[in-house]
């Protein structure tokens, strides 16, 4: 057996910070489709890390399924540590990707000491505002294959001391079972301590904040303001720090970083003044690699892989989904910003997702706040929110985005739960309108405004947006209600397994009939031939009746739009039928009622077929 | 006229002349709605089952702008001081101001020409040029429908072609003409603080008003008469078709005399033919699925299925055995959705009525917002019914004829005189809904389907939290002492 190419699940990963001992322990978030109730935490299959590198698997039964037991230790946060597992290619089936374990690399005569490990992250926010080198902290392991935990210290040239950015350990694997014996690393992120500058130097803004490291002994980063981006380092004749003739241009707003304005800290509320403090965090990103060193590639080097880590804050409700995540712009990027790949069913339950998670979204809104309302006689403008924002952009003043009396969180998640219940049990949903597009995040009129999601920033500042493909799905679900396509309970085997927690539908089809129970039933005559209308060779054409010319065979139709014809209200577009003659059917017709065509007639037909009736001209 | 009639004041014909525009504004929007939940977009064929989304979406634009005019309506009642007023007529419609009965039908080219005819101007000789055959041939059509409609029934048939029998038109210009009057309604009468009151587009639409344009989405500009008509015409109603599911929801308060009138004058241009510089009016986008309709029928004669449930006219739940007709859901898991149907669209009218009752800017203000969600929310909830209503059968599954949402006026939309009670009666409502739920969760019928189900499961949770939520309130309001809301 030939190993060709290794991978490294998942390709990207994000750590959380957290300051307890042990980190979180798996769990999945489940929907009820029964209830409105919000997602379950249910607990799951742990994996198990000792502090020398051996692995256990705790089964989640015997695990604590208190929420907040899974996500804290007391008043400590425990962190999110995720792992990082390798996968092969194999030269006999290019199309897989095979776990490497024990047994795989012994059968390609290899063993564990044979795979090694590197990382190197880095925290850039510094060096992202200053532009200089000096202010990048690293961390970078050299190559190893040992189980030992490998501590990722993050030093920096402008930093007295290091920032301990956690710690990445190769699990060590064992023959018990395919799980244990995977190749795996983990990545325990930092605590999530916040660094400053050396009190007591003389450029150093007096901040006393007593949870803060002192660390930094550069001169460019505490007191570094707005009015730099873009503009030249030079000070009193001399320039401030290394790197370009100019500060990098500003692509993140300086509110990102902390200032020393007194709360609240806003930068537009302080004349837009953002003096920096001189703060960095423990936070990283970067990459992992693996290697193979007794394989090579056709280059002739190592064969080699990698992925890429980085860690953010904790998640404050684990069970709930945002309305619009990274996931939803991994997977236009993939897939494309159109849901041509869909079918209708499954636009439906993407579609029915958006909206739950836009409940859950509005659940940790203050919307009243987010609003722009005045809260207790406390001006809206003290409140960092999206009417905040775009008053002080558009430099007008501040105006509620919706009535202030109607801006309720209860009622309006009531409304959302609303929305949901309708669209789950098979309405199309009918919001399209409301939804902004990506184009519209501009559009800061009354109505682009209002338009949803609502009250919530993007990336840009502007108004959020759901992606292209999220509004497509949408879209693409509105094309119809999908009443008829959910079975009967009793004809289908729906189950909801705790194991998916998605039911298993069998669709029941009815003997000669679609899906659903109730549909109609065309009348049929006792031949079983469709009814065709019963006709009156002595009636006129009726108003609206079309003058069709329906040849023996029913098979072909010319249009016949007569040159002189004064068009009417409803003149079709002739030129491109080529299935009808419709000549001029709304025209007036100065000479009276043309006669019926040869062959059509007119008159009532069953009700079934109440619009096929053939009203008078006169 | 040189006096009203007798018994009444001119502030009293004029208030009543409000109140019947209301029920009218009221019965269209509600048979607009049949209509639209009446379409089918089951059909396979993918154009066609576009054009069937464009068609309810037409339709259901035009409801949405009838609910603007029934609140502007409101909102001039309440400028007169009169009684909000959301009663309407049932079927049978007695009133002299609307050309036929009321009557809730599916979408038929018959119905259609119905609703053209009562959309059009009473000036058809005002109508722009293209327009004027469109508007003597749904005259005729809408007459030949009513006349199979009242087969067998022994009614005199109205006679469309009688000057003046067209009257919403009629109706409003009275009550215009009255209005301005200051000899017949002096500036006393006036209420000036009942705008706090009032519905607005601020709270019920998407924008602080409704002068929306962006570059025609919303107004398109008249097309210009260059002489080609046919051209123009076809821009005319591309520009229909893109934007006129775009509901332009008027919703004016009127805080004075002028803005009065001018509200109730925006009301008339929307709706007929007589101004087509008004963002598609309903007579055009009307004519539009009329054009749609019958292309598609002419181009699929031969297969052609109509794209409607097969839904009965006028479909109602019964009190008794006794008063059963053909129309009468009488299949017993049909008659239950219907009654459920009937409750929350009592709840969505109290609520509405209730809105009227409270402040915008008082101390109470959130409880309005509170209630103006959830009458949207028991918008939702008729919607999510009727979709089921319209595939349930009216009396046996083994005929093909459907019940359809009955929208059955209850038997009072009348509100206690104490806050407290209000709220009561709106905690009773949603007890008597949560009850309805259990008796339908409960049935044992092999009918049940799993979208019925979710939907029951997931108004039950919403309605028990309404419960609570209204239990707190009336727990505040008898704390605080307060008289309103």
């Amino acid at each position: 057996m030939t190993i060709k190419a290794l991978r490294l699940l998942p390709p990207l990963a994000f750590a959380r910070f957290g300051s307890a001992p042990t980190p979180q322990t798996n769990y999945d978030i489940e929907v009820d489709h029964t209830s409105l109730g919000f997602r379950k935490i249910r607990s799951g299959r742990t994996l198990i890390v000792a502090k020398e590198g051996k692995l256990t698997i705790r089964d989640p039964a015997l695990q604590r399924a208190e929420p907040n037991e899974i996500f804290r230790d007391g008043p400590h946060i425990r962190q999110v540590a995720p792992f990082f597992e390798l996968f092969a290619i194999m030269e006999e089936d290019q199309d897989k990707l095979v776990p490497v374990t024990l047994d795989l690399l012994k059968k390609c005569n290899l063993g564990f000491s044979n795979v090694q490990w590197k990382v190197h992250v880095e925290n850039r926010k510094v060096f992202r505002r200053t532009g200089d080198r000096k202010d990048k902290v690293i961390a970078a392991t050299p190559w190893f294959g040992d189980h030992a935990q490998q501590w990722l210290t993050g030093t920096c040239d402008n930093c007295l001391g290091s920032i301990n950015f956690g710690y990445v350990q190769f699990v060590e694997p064992d023959l018990t079972d395919q799980v244990s014996s995977h190749a795996r690393l983990r990545f325990t992120p930092a605590p999530g301590k916040i660094y400053g500058p050396i009190r007591g130097k003389p450029d150093a803004p007096q901040d006393d904040e007593p949870h803060v490291i002192p660390i930094y002994q550069g001169t460019t980063w505490p007191g570094f303001d707005q009015a730099k981006p873009g503009n030249r380092k030079v000070s009193r004749g001399k320039k401030e720090s290394e790197g370009d003739e100019t500060w990098p241009r500003e692509t993140l707003p300086p509110s990102l970083y902390a200032n020393t304005n007194k709360s609240p800290a806003a930068p537009w509320l302080n004349h837009d003044r953002a003096i920096s403090r001189g703060y960095l965090d423990d936070a990283c990103d970067g990459f992992i690699y693996v290697k193979i060193d007794a394989l090579k590639g056709p280059d002739g080097k190592p064969l080699q892989t990698k992925a890429r880590i980085c860690v953010g804050p904790p998640a404050f409700v684990p069970d709930s989904r945002f309305v619009r995540t990274l996931s939803d712009d991994l997977d236009q990027v993939v897939n494309g910003p159109n849901a041509d790949d869909l079918d209708v069913a499954e636009a439906r339950e993407r579609a029915l997702d958006i909206v739950r998670r836009s409940s859950e979204t509005v659940r940790f809104m203050n919307v009243a706040v987010m609003n722009g309302n005045s809260i207790d006689g406390r001006p809206a403008e003290e409140f960092d929110t999206m009417p905040a924002e775009e008053a002080f952009t558009t430099e007008r003043p501040v105006r509620p985005v919706m009535a202030p009396a109607s801006a309720d969180t209860a009622a309006i998640l009531g409304l959302h739960q609303h929305i949901f219940a309708a669209v789950s049990c098979g309405a199309a949903p009918w919001f399209l309108r409301l939804l902004r597009r990506p184009d519209e995040i501009g559009d800061l009129t009354d109505q682009g405004r209002r338009k949803m999601p609502a009250l919530m920033s993007g990336a840009d500042s502007f108004y959020l947006a759901l992606t292209y493909r999220q509004i497509a799905t949408i879209e693409k679900a509105a094309e119809g209600d999908m009443f008829d396509q959910v079975t009967p309970l009793l004809a289908c085997s729906a189950t909801f397994g705790p194991a998916d927690g998605e039911p298993n539908f069998e669709p029941a089809v009815e003997p000669g009939g679609k899906p659903g129970m109730f549909e109609p039933v065309a009348e049929r005559s006792a031949d079983g031939e469709s009814f065709e209308p019963p006709v009156n060779t002595t009636d006129p054409p009726g108003m609206f009746e079309p003058m069709i010319e329906l040849p023996g065979d029913r098979e072909t139709f010319e249009p016949s739009i007569e040159p002189t014809d004064r068009p009417g209200m409803f003149e079709p577009p002739t030129e491109q039928s080529k299935h009808s003659t419709l000549r001029g059917a709304f025209a007036p017709q100065p000479d009276g009622p043309a006669e019926l065509p040869r062959g059509r007639q007119s008159g009532h037909v069953a009700t079934r077929d109440g619009d096929r009736e053939l009203l008078p001209w006169a | 006229m040189s006096h009203p009639p007798a018994g009444l004041t001119w502030h009293g014909y004029l208030v009543q002349l409000l109140h019947i525009a209301s029920s009218i504004e009221h019965a269209l929007m509600v048979q607009y709605l049949f209509a639209a939940y009446s379409l089918d977009d089951g059909v396979e064929n993918s154009e066609f089952r576009k054009k069937v989304v464009l068609w309810r979406n037409l339709i259901l634009s035009i409801s949405k702008e009838e609910m603007g005019h029934l609140l502007t309506v409101q909102n001039v009642l309440c400028l007169l001081g009169g009684p909000v007023e959301l009663v309407r007529e049932n079927f049978p419609w007695d009133s002299e101001f609307y050309p036929f009965e009321f009557r809730l039908e599916r979408l038929t080219v018959g119905c259609l020409a119905c609703y053209l005819y009562a959309e059009m101007s009473d000036r058809v000789l005002d109508l722009p040029r293209e327009l004027k055959p469109l508007a003597q041939r749904a005259e005729k059509a809408a007459q030949q429908h009513l006349k199979k409609r009242l087969e067998g029934i022994r009614k005199p048939l109205p006679d469309l072609q009688r000057p003046g029998v067209h009257q919403i038109s009629v109706l409003y210009q009275r009550i215009i003409e009255i209005l301005a009057d200051r000899h017949k309604i002096p500036d006393s009468v006036l209420d000036y603080g009942s705008v706090r009151f009032q519905a607005s587009t601020d709270e019920w639409g998407r924008g602080y008003s409704t002068a929306i344009t962006k570059e025609g989405a919303y107004a398109p500009t008249k097309v210009a008469d260059d002489g080609n008509a046919l051209a123009n015409f076809r821009k005319r109603r591309e520009e229909i078709e893109e934007t006129a599911t775009h509901a332009n929801t008027i919703i004016k308060t009127a805080a004075t005399r002028q803005q009065a009138i001018d509200a109730l004058m925006s009301i008339v241009e929307q709706g007929d033919a007589s101004d087509s510089r008004s963002g598609g009016s309903h007579f055009e986008r009307l004519g539009l699925i009329m054009n749609q309709l019958l292309d598609l029928r002419a181009r699929r004669w031969n297969q052609w299925e109509p794209p409607t449930h097969f839904v009965a006219d006028d479909p109602h739940t019964a009190l008794s055995d006794e008063q059963s007709d053909e129309s009468t859901i009488t299949y017993a898991h049909s008659a239950a959705w219907a009654n459920l149907f009937n409750l929350r669209y009592r709840m969505l009218l109290m609520y509405l009525t209730h809105s009227f009752q409270i402040a915008r800017d008082g101390r109470r203000a959130y409880l309005r917002g509170a209630i103006m969600h959830r009458v949207f929310a028991e918008m939702y909830n008729l919607k999510a019914i009727a979709g089921i209503l319209v595939r349930m059968p009216l009396k046996d599954p083994s005929n093909a004829l459907r019940a359809g949402p009955p929208f059955q006026m209850p038997y009072t939309l009348a509100l206690p005189m104490e806050a407290i009670d209000r709220w009561r009666l709106h905690r009773d409502l949603v007890r008597g809904a949560l009850e309805l739920n259990r008796d339908l969760q409960n049935a044992k019928q092999s009918s049940s389907s799993v979208a019925q189900l979710r939907l029951l499961s997931l108004m039950q949770d919403l309605d028990g939290k309404s419960a609570e939520w209204i239990e707190q309130v009336m727990v505040g309001l008898t704390r605080g002492g307060f008289s309103s809301p």
